[in-house]
């Protein structure tokens, strides 16, 4: 692996702990609304 | 923006059913992602792609032994450390493309690939110091006592002085070997 | 008779018509893999009985027990002249291959000074018609077609045999 590649990779690959994070807690977000807007939230 | 404005306005619902729903929520999530990726680290599926290559380690002795512990790809090839595992996972999306491409899809073209493959691998563990040997191989926990002549010359000196590594020696300890005309310390 | 029956009476018809066409074909099948079989009535080995014992050629005897290979240790007395050296240690995963020759990583020329191994003799260098090559020979890289690994167990055969008195 050439080093410009091995730095791509590294770059790439921990910015995915942050992108898996937010994608995480936009997902649990989008579930927990939903689950809302069936209830209690209903009239926003 | 219903999605937004649901997102950043109160809520009605009481703090502690917010509260479970994010707990719920999120041993869910986290479940279902190290799930999905301890998936991509068992022997079938890497199989799936390399199967030839995982039937070599029968011969082995990481596969077959007197006390029936045994290795499987990912305990060599995967850094046990979580975040070092998660950069590893990526970095591996890159075999798929290799995977969609068929550029080992067929023995003859596996052959003339190994030389190189075999390197990276052996780069990779020379630059973490056989970090996925040590998972197991504990140097503070061997007792030279135990062990034969020429590896208590090997062990005591250059690997316990930290000048060389496991796998400066150690390779092809799972796999058959590629052309090892070149590499240092053969022929 | 209603229809539900007529039905049934038809499906039973169909499975008689079925097994009929089937039974020839799986009959044939069985009578090839009988004629398939090599005759081997007379195959023999002429009553000679090896050092393996008296095996017939078209049984297969059962395997011998595996010899227990004792750990790195002085190497066996040679027993004749130009007896290829035992190997004095265990040998397991060792690759030998046309792409990998684990044991010359210790036992050549350019490694036995490092690694304090038995260097190879110098014939590995010759070549058939003797001329000395750069490199271990072709016909000698295969190390194990001479050196075994040496182990502690009976002789096969009992026997008396003394090495001359120059090797005693």
């Amino acid at each position: 692996m050439s080093t410009l590649e091995s730095i791509f990779w590294h770059v790439l690959g921990y910015a995915t702990m942050p992108f898996i994070f937010i994608v995480g807690y936009i997902g649990v977000a989008a579930a927990a609304l939903w689950l809302l807007s069936l209830g209690v939230d209903k009239d926003i | 923006m219903t999605f937004w404005s649901r997102l950043s306005r109160p809520s009605k619902a009481s703090a502690g059913v917010l509260l479970g729903l994010g707990f719920v929520g999120g041993i869910l999530f986290w479940g279902a992602f190290n799930t999905g990726m301890e998936a991509t680290n068992t022997e079938a599926f890497c199989s799936s792609c390399h199967a030839p290559i995982v039937a070599e380690i029968r011969e082995t002795i990481h596969y077959s032994n007197r006390s029936g512990v045994r290795a499987i790809c990912s305990d060599c090839h995967v850094p046990h450390a979580w975040t070092d595992k998660l950069v590893r996972k990526v970095q591996a999306s890159k075999e798929l493309v290799a995977f969609a491409l068929g550029t080992i899809n067929t023995p003859e073209k596996f052959r003339a690939r190994r030389g190189h493959l075999a390197h990276r691998e052996w780069q990779r563990m020379k630059n973490n110091d056989s970090q996925e040997c040590r998972n197991c191989h504990n140097f503070d926990f061997m007792d030279f006592s135990e062990q034969g002549r020429r590896s208590i010359t090997q062990h005591s000196t250059a690997l316990a002085s930290g000048d060389k590594t496991c796998v400066d020696c150690h390779k092809g300890v799972a796999h058959r070997l590629p052309n090892m005309s070149g590499v240092e310390g053969w022929q | 008779m209603n229809s539900k029956n007529s039905v049934n009476r038809f499906m039973a018809g169909l499975l008689i018509v079925v097994a009929c066409l089937l039974l020839p074909t799986v009959q044939g099948q069985q009578a090839d893999s009988g004629s398939g079989m090599a005759k081997t009535d007379n195959v023999t080995n002429g009553g000679q009985a090896s050092l393996r014992g008296l095996t017939e050629l078209d049984e297969t005897r059962e395997a011998d027990l595996f010899k227990p290979v004792p750990r790195d240790r002085r190497p066996y007395k040679s027993d004749y002249v130009y007896q290829p050296p035992l190997i004095p240690h265990k040998i397991r995963d060792y690759e030998l291959s046309a792409n990998a020759n684990k044991c010359l990583t210790c036992h050549s020329f350019k490694n036995a000074v490092d690694s304090g191994a038995t260097k190879i003799s110098v014939t590995h260098y010759e070549s058939r018609q003797g001329q000395i090559l750069s490199d271990v020979s072709p016909r000698r890289y295969f190390c194990l077609q001479c050196h075994v690994v040496q182990t502690d167990t009976r002789e096969l055969i009992s026997n008396n045999f003394k090495p001359v008195d120059s090797l005693q």
